[in-house]
């Protein structure tokens, strides 16, 4: 038997979670047995509970969780993943001390990668990863953030600083510039600064950034939209502001623009095998160099689930909460 | 010989005069030739006003304006190649004139028996060929051409249709002589009819599928409810705006549906042609060398008219008229 944090009902977590004892599921052809080491809590798990994803829960006793990394105990038929071999995933039921999952969706690790950095690996490092090849910043160049505290950014800002990209990251709390200054970025602003504009035009010469990433939109939106130099390229991959943003095609056709909306999902599926063969190989000599941060917060063992849930809705973090397990 | 030119950057009604200049000789790399004909498009005022960016800045005194024509070619520079008597389609500076001379890699050779009426427009045609490229449509799909009666839209629907992409044409009022459907479109929608129903329109047209790409030359409302009726990974290309107000979009309408847009800018803008782009350029020729491929004109004036000719073509309201205006040498 193995434990599992599972619901009945789509809901608040912390209403509708709980932990119980299930038989440890048995992988089928083409699957593996997963002894799981450490799960993420990712907003996408929150949106699963909550019947908000893009796919519905299966009842009963659903398990929750979606990225996590263990070591392989099983293998159904046809699988060449050797028993022992660390495994990441991006999938389903990872908030369990046993996962099943097909063996097309694990990255098998380096028996020496650090378990906290395997269970983060297969969700933001992917988009981090998809998100510069999107926007593909040159080195020299300046690369503008919103949201640059948040996980993904922070995995930006490194892989980035590592290419010779320079960096503007904007920030709604000015206590993370110290961090985030030790990952790379160049600079650091307050993001309702009124001198954004005018800063922007001083660090960069007067022609402005060459790329932005933005998870914001609305006013900030037009408001940094304006300051962007001639075959400059706008990433959108979120949206915190409710309000739409302002913009005229003749900025755009002007200065030649390329403005994308990112999603990681059609991003990964519209790599073919070699490139996401390269980008894992990229990722995990990034991430595998002990100077790289993928900061947790405070991990939990799976019967503190409702502690966990807690602190993770409190945000204002910089870093994960993790599930500890086995 | 007569060329129209101007002394400062201003309006075009303001500074343009008919002057007699010397003929220019042609230097090593050039060919002389005869102007048949030049189009006056929207860039020339752009050229004239100094609001191109860099190189495409006029020298002043004395610029000769026009960016681009038809011609003969009359004679050689040391070390040109083209034949005299060869017809040639030229993106360069100073074509508002009986001749100019012109570096060799900035003419295009056409055929002997190129229809004379659509020399002078390659670019036009250029422009409508990439856009359609560059909207990554497939045989079979949809897409939106805005400012429909424009002619780049006009080539671009054409062009589109040629490789059984289907179309959707947008204008603000039907033209007088001209039927997009005739060309090849399969929709037309009227937005002095049609209203703010855009939207609901593209969905009936397209039976519920969307369109996946936008060639998009206006901007403000209507590109606002275009990009809310694209369809997932739907490309919006984007080359002008017609529009004197932005369009508005949340952050979530462009990444949700992986939208993309792309800004265009004539190929030639900034470089000229190359060797390995010549077999586009002669299927752009080739297919704009058929009598069923119409490219409108709205009026034609010598030179010593430019008055007229620039003043209608400058203050006309965009969609009011079908073609180009040009100026006739020949």
């Amino acid at each position: 038997m193995m434990k599992a944090i599972v619901f009945n009902n789509t809901g608040a977590p912390e209403d509708v979670l709980t932990v119980v004892e299930k038989e440890i599921p048995v992988p089928a052809e083409g699957e593996v047995l997963v002894k799981m080491l450490a799960s993420t809590i990712n907003p996408a798990d929150t949106f699963f509970i909550r019947g908000t994803y893009r796919f519905q829960p299966d009842f009963p006793d659903e398990t929750a969780g979606f990225e996590g990394a263990g070591m392989v105990a099983r293998v159904g038929k046809g699988v060449t993943i050797a028993t022992g071999a660390l495994v990441a995933f991006f999938f389903r039921r990872a908030w369990a001390e046993y996962a099943v999952v097909p063996a097309a969706e694990l990255t098998v690790l380096p028996g020496d990668f650090p378990v906290e950095k395997a269970a983060q690996f297969s969700l933001n490092p992917s988009t981090a990863w998809g998100l510069l090849d999107t926007a593909r910043p040159a080195a020299g160049e300046w690369m503008l953030l919103t949201g640059a505290n948040a996980a993904v950014s922070q995995i930006v800002i490194q892989l980035a600083h590592k290419r010779g990209v320079r960096i503007i990251a904007l920030v709604r709390d000015l206590a993370q510039a110290d961090g985030l200054r030790g990952l790379g970025a160049d600079e650091v602003l307050d993001i309702a600064d009124a001198g954004l504009g005018k800063r922007v035009q001083e660090l960069t010469g007067g022609k402005g950034f060459n790329v932005a990433l933005d998870t914001v939109g609305g006013a900030i939106g037009t408001k940094i939209f304006e300051h962007i130099a001639p075959f400059g390229r706008f990433v959108l991959y979120g949206s915190i502001s409710k309000e739409p943003g302002q913009y005229f095609n003749a900025q755009l056709v002007y200065k030649n623009l390329f403005v994308k909306g990112f999603g990681v999902r059609a991003y990964l599926n519209g790599l073919s095998p070699d490139g996401r063969a390269a980008m894992t190989q990229s990722l995990i000599a990034a991430i595998g160099d002990p100077a790289f941060q993928l900061p947790v917060v405070r991990s939990y063992g799976l019967d503190q689930f409702r502690a966990a849930i807690l602190e993770n809705g409190q945000g204002g973090r910089s870093g994960k909460i993790l599930f500890k397990i086995n | 010989m007569q060329a129209i030119v101007f002394d400062k950057s201003a309006l075009p009604t303001e500074v343009l005069q008919l002057r007699e200049v010397d003929r220019p000789r042609p230097a090593a790399g050039e060919v002389l030739v005869k102007m048949l004909s030049a189009p006056i498009n929207p860039g020339d005022f752009l050229f004239i006003q100094s609001l191109y960016p860099d190189p495409k800045k006029p020298s002043l005194p004395g610029q000769i304006a026009g960016n681009s024509g038809a011609g003969v070619v009359v004679e050689k520079g040391p070390g040109a190649s083209l034949a005299i008597g060869t017809l040639v389609d030229i993106y360069y500076y100073n074509t508002w004139a009986a001749y100019v001379a012109v570096p060799e890699e900035w003419v295009t050779p056409l055929p002997g028996d190129y229809p004379r009426e659509k020399a002078g427009q390659l670019m036009t045609l250029i422009t409508g060929w990439d856009l359609v490229e560059a909207s990554k449509a497939r045989p079979g799909d949809w897409i939106v051409i805005t400012a429909g009666n424009s002619s780049n839209a006009v080539m671009a629907t054409q062009m589109a249709i040629r490789k059984g992409i289907r179309v959707i044409s947008i204008v603000r009022k039907m033209p007088a002589g001209l039927d997009l459907r005739a060309l090849g479109a399969e929709a037309v929608i009227d937005l002095s009819v049609t209203g703010d129903a855009v939207s609901s329109r593209i969905r009936e047209i397209t039976g519920g599928k969307g369109v996946s790409a936008v060639i998009e030359a206006v901007g403000g409302p209507l590109l606002t409810e275009l990009v809310h009726s694209a369809g997932f990974g739907a490309k919006v290309i984007m080359y002008g705006g017609l529009s004197d107000q932005p369009f508005q979009l949340h952050n979530g309408d462009i990444y949700l549906k992986g939208i993309s847009i792309e800004s265009y800018i004539y190929r030639y803008f900034f470089r000229s042609p190359v060797p390995e782009e010549q077999e586009t350029i002669r299927r752009v020729i080739d297919l704009s060398s058929d009598p069923s491929f119409i490219m409108p004109v709205s009026g034609r004036y010598g030179l010593d008219a430019f008055k007229t000719a620039v003043h209608n073509s400058f203050y006309s309201t965009p969609g009011s008229t079908v073609g180009k205006t040009v100026f006739s040498m020949g």
